[in-house]
């Protein structure tokens, strides 16, 4: 069995080995996130929404994630910087499997509803910039 | 685990003086703890990290896969989207429906970044609709990437040719011109070569446009079109003796192709060779008034010419005199009324009559068998007549005259 100095020595580069384990985690979940918003935000608008759509989808949308944050997953709101202090302070780190789970789908369903709209600005700025004056 | 008290008390209630021992492990105590037991734990406690680790090394792997693959998927969902614009885009410049074009492919080039083709075409589809400055600063972007690229030299060089700046149109058409074609396409490459040929005629830059047709004639193919093409540019660049070339070789293949019999004999004629041109302009079907007229010309010096080789001397004699008559019956007629405003000239013309007068008189000897030394005099006293009508603005010139002159120049006397 390894002596206690030596065992100690272990444990700091595995909590080493574990933060850059949960860093790469962490930039993959980030990945992943903005793809998943992508393909919502192709799945609701297709390639040229019509003006009702681009009306529509967000409203509705917006509404849905509001009854699944009241009532499927209500951990899930807010930022989730106090709730995880909370959790870290008061239930030993414990989060349940469901907030994080929740806080995906509710944030790309809210983000992909609302890209076109998050784009046209932008755009709309770009193409008049570009014009001859 | 520490010991209980007990096992610190000996008989009788009286406190042991035997060191504690471990209840877990047996192992007796030291400062106050055991230390296998905290071992253990500690060892139980890394050994649950390194378990942790690789379960959370093994969902990484797993993440880094699943994530992989769904960028891939996402990436090929944006090429197809961007696909879908930029063919709408296309066929919406094709229908000249200009600012939706613009719009569709500006879509595309916002969804796919990296493909080149799209921003080309957008700056096509820009440049079409009038925006020439973002059309520019698309091209130039572009170009800054693939500096050689043809494509993108080419409408560059268009752009500059609509801003009417020549230096920077010809630096982009050679740009395009030597830059990295694919082996597919020498024609386009040869079509690109002639649009700056043409561009540069057009702007009196003669002698860019000859080195451009030189290399252009050097590669060219066969075909009788393309042989015709380069031998009419050559006469516009003013190199009568290619142009000819040309046009022989396209008649060897097609031997009644007028518009080579026309200018074949155009270049033949000037080139001073009246004879050839004469062959030539009669060949052509449905002449032009250009080339009767270039066909008329032709006929009358070889009719005039009393230096042609295989003459007698009788007919050399017979044409030195017709030429002398016309050409002085011409200054008579400038000399007469009176009163007209040509005495700083008169001198020059009278003198000019009177060696006319004994030219005519020397060839009408008997003694005269066509001397060379009287023909050569003839024929420059000739030229000089008529450039001195010339001068004096002694009424249009006719056929002849103008027959007589080239007659001159084919050898040598027209110079001033």
């Amino acid at each position: 069995m390894a002596s206690s100095q030596q065992l100690r020595l272990r444990e700091n580069q595995l909590f080493f080995a574990l933060t850059i384990l949960i860093g790469v985690l962490a930039g993959l979940s980030a990945v992943l996130f903005t793809v998943a918003i992508e393909r919502t935000s192709h799945f609701f608008f297709g390639f040229a929404p019509s003006p009702a759509r681009l009306f529509l989808v967000p409203m509705l949308v917006s509404v849905g994630t509001g009854v699944l944050l009241a009532t499927v997953f209500p951990q899930a709101r807010g930022s989730g910087v106090p709730q995880t202090k909370a959790a870290f302070h008061l239930h030993d780190g414990f989060i349940p499997a469901r907030v994080p789970f929740g806080k995906l789908l509710t944030g790309v369903l809210c983000i992909g509803s609302a890209i076109p709209w998050a784009v046209k600005v932008p755009r709309f700025r770009s193409e008049r910039a570009s014009r001859p004056s | 685990m520490l010991s209980s008290d007990s096992n610190r008390t000996g008989a009788a209630g009286e406190p042991s003086t035997a060191p504690g021992r471990c209840l877990g492990c047996g192992t007796v105590l030291t400062g106050g703890g055991c230390p296998t037991c905290a071992d253990n734990g500690l060892y139980r406690f890394v050994h649950r990290e390194i378990l942790l680790l690789l379960a959370l090394g093994a969902i990484a792997g797993t993440l880094f896969l699943l994530t992989r693959a769904a960028a891939a998927a996402n990436r090929g969902m944006r090429v197809r989207e961007a696909a879908v614009w930029f063919d709408l885009g296309q066929r919406q410049l094709q229908a000249r429906r200009l600012e939706e074009a613009v719009t569709s492919l500006r879509r595309a080039t916002a969804i796919d970044r990296d493909n080149g083709g799209y921003r080309l075409r957008l700056a096509e589809a820009l440049a079409a609709s009038g925006h020439d400055g973002a059309a520019r600063q698309v091209l130039l972007e572009l170009r800054g990437r693939a500096p050689e690229d043809p494509d993108i030299n080419t409408s560059l060089a268009r752009l500059e040719v609509r801003r009417q700046d020549l230096t920077a149109a010809v630096r982009y058409y050679e740009n395009a011109l030597y830059g990295s074609w694919p082996a597919d396409q020498p024609t386009a490459r040869r079509h690109l070569r002639v649009e700056l040929i043409r561009y540069l005629l057009a702007h009196g830059e003669q002698r860019g446009a000859l080195s451009q047709l030189l290399v252009l004639s050097a590669n060219l193919p066969e075909e009788v079109p393309l042989q015709v093409e380069t031998a009419q540019l050559f006469m516009s660049a003013g190199d009568s003796r290619r142009a000819l070339e040309h046009f022989s070789q396209a008649l060897r293949a097609d031997r009644d192709n007028a518009v080579a019999l026309a200018g074949a004999g155009e270049a033949a004629f000037n080139l001073g060779d009246y004879s050839r041109a004469r062959r030539y302009l009669r060949a052509v079907p449905r002449p032009t008034e250009r080339i009767r007229e270039l066909s008329t010309l032709a006929d009358l010096v070889l009719s005039s010419d009393p230096l042609m080789p295989g003459l007698r001397w009788e007919e050399r004699r017979r044409r030195l005199l017709a030429g002398l008559t016309h050409a002085t019956a011409r200054l008579e007629s400038c000399l007469l009324p009176p009163g007209r405003d040509i005495e700083s000239s008169r001198g020059v013309m009278d003198s000019l009559k009177q060696e006319a007068i004994s030219l005519t008189g020397t060839a009408t000897a008997g003694r005269f068998r066509g001397a060379p030394e009287v023909l050569e005099r003839g024929v420059d006293l000739i030229s000089r007549v008529e450039r001195a009508a010339d001068d004096a603005g002694c009424g249009a010139r006719a056929n002849v005259d103008r027959a007589l002159s080239l007659v001159a120049r084919r050898y040598g006397s027209d110079e001033p």
